[in-house]
This record gives C-alpha cells, structure tokens and sequence, in this order.
C-alpha cells in the first residue's frame, strides 16, 4: 500500500447511528430466546449411505428379473391396398383396348411381427425384408 | 440458534459494524438504506439457523443482496450521503477529502466497490473475490485500476478525467 492509499484510508468514515445498534441487538436477542431446532437425529453421511446401498439393491433386482413364462400370441399385421380402376365398356372394341378390360385389382401384405422376448439368434444385423 | 452461535454474531457486529456499514453506504449511497441492508444481511444469517463457514465474506455478500435488492425494491431518492466524516476533517484533509468523494462516485461500481472492501473493509482479494462472485485476479486488477484513476484524478485536479 502506498503513501496515496494510506491516506486515503485514513479518512474518517462516516458511521452508522445507534438506531442500526440497537435494531441488531433486537434481533440478537430474539434469537437466543427463540427454542432452537432440535438437532439432526440420523445423521446425513447414514442417509447418504443407506441411499445409495438401496440404488444398488434396486438396480440388481432390476436386472435378476426373470421374463414372463407365458408366451403372448404373434403379433400380425395386415395391409390390405385396394386399386380401383374405372371398368371400361366390355363391348366397346372401337378403341385401343387390346388388353381387354381391367377389373378390380387388391393387394393384401401379411407381416408377422416377433413377439417379445426376442429369439435366442441374433437378428440385430438383419434387414427387415419384405 | 444456538446462543454460541448468536453471541459469535453479535462480537463479528461489535467488531466490523463500521466495515459493514462503510460498504452499505458505498453501494446505496443512503444512511437509513445502509443501515436497513445491514439489518437485513444479519436477520437472514440468523433464519438460516446455523453459521456459515466462512462468516466474514457470508456477511458482506448478504450486505450487498440485500442493499441491492433494497435499493431495487425502494428505489429510493438518491441521497448522496458521503462514505467520508466531514465534522472530523482539518484543512488538509478536507480538499482532499472532498476531491477523493467527487472522484469516488465518478468511477464504475465495481472499482469503486472493490476499493472500499479493501481499503475500508479490510478484505482480501481472496475474500472479495468470494463477495462478489469474480476472480480473485479479477478483483486485483479493479482494485488497481480503480486506485490508479484516482490518483490521476488527484493529480489533474478538477479537469482530471476518469
């Protein structure tokens, strides 16, 4: 600290009034009179340790858990696409129509979905296929 | 509270009432607006219900919530009340005195902040640090800058610029 700061921290402050004091004790004194809270009875480092053996104990009764033994029916799935075209007259040959006339033509796509559990092989690298 | 705890509380007051009050007063610049943040800062460390670890930086953080949030909420009329004691001033003092309050109020708050907890406080640039949420390098160089704009002020006399 040098001569400049020395003197300018020697400048006398301006101070609080007594009415600051005796607010402070007010609120001193109420608070030895206030009953105090009762000390912690389980002390935090326990609360933290029996936290974390049941996190453990949950997450290893997670994983222990057998599947169900019943086995739920196939999952199928079916798509029926329909193209409707306009039927053209049967009798009418004056035009292009050598194919003759078309009817009514549908679609239906089956698609059986695995149903959970998944099968012992592993088909995690195949493609799904149609 | 416990009384241990409450008499630790009411010796730190005793002991740095004046410190306490000086940085109330520098950030709001009002005597009843000082003295209200310092109330505020030791009730709230007396709700708390329990001592904080480091009391000395604990209390000048809540001093400075509180005459912030004070001074936000009252919007008060600025008072102007200076940090500096003029009854106990002689000749010499006095032009100084005057120059360094003009000077004082022309810097930036955070100079003007940390040279107060420094100088008048008492505070390391650690324990600054600590209050206002800086680095302590931070605080060093506010401290420095703000001190080397005053002593250029000084120098210059009334055309020194800040």
């Amino acid at each position: 600290m040098d001569d400049f700061e020395e003197r300018l921290r020697r400048l006398s402050l301006e101070a609080p009034g007594a009415d600051l004091d005796r607010r402070i004790e007010g609120i001193l004194r109420n608070a030895t009179g206030r009953p105090s809270r009762p000390p912690r009875s389980v002390p935090l480092w326990l609360t933290a340790v029996v936290g974390i053996v049941c996190g453990f104990v949950g997450a290893g009764l997670g994983r222990v858990s057998l599947p169900p033994t019943v086995e739920p029916a196939p999952t199928t799935l079916k798509i029926e696409t329909v193209h409707a075209y306009p039927v053209p007259n049967p009798f009418d040959w004056s035009g292009d129509t050598a194919t003759g006339p078309q009817g009514i033509q549908a679609a239906i796509v089956t698609v059986e979905v695995t149903p959970w559990p998944p099968a012992t092989a592993d088909t995690s690298k195949e493609g799904l296929s149609l | 509270m416990q009384t241990e705890a409450t008499e630790e509380l009411r010796r730190f007051y005793e002991t740095h009432r004046q410190e306490l009050f000086t940085y109330a007063l520098a950030l709001t610049r009002c005597q009843s607006g000082a003295e209200d943040a310092v109330h505020t800062a030791f009730s709230h460390v007396l709700e708390r219900g329990r001592m904080p670890r480091d009391l000395r930086p604990y209390l000048f953080r809540c001093v400075r919530n509180a005459a912030i949030d004070g001074q936000r909420i009252a919007s008060r009329e600025q008072s102007n009340t200076s940090l500096f004691n003029g009854r106990q001033s002689d000749g010499v003092d006095l032009q100084f005195r005057l120059e360094m309050e003009e000077l004082l109020v022309r810097l930036p708050n955070a100079e003007r902040e940390v040279i107060v907890l420094k100088l008048y406080s008492g505070l390391t640039f650690r324990e600054i640090a600590r209050v206002q949420r800086i680095p302590q390098g931070t605080a060093a160089s506010l401290y420095r800058r703000g001190i080397d704009k005053l002593r250029a002020g000084q120098e210059g006399g009334k055309h020194g610029r800040l």
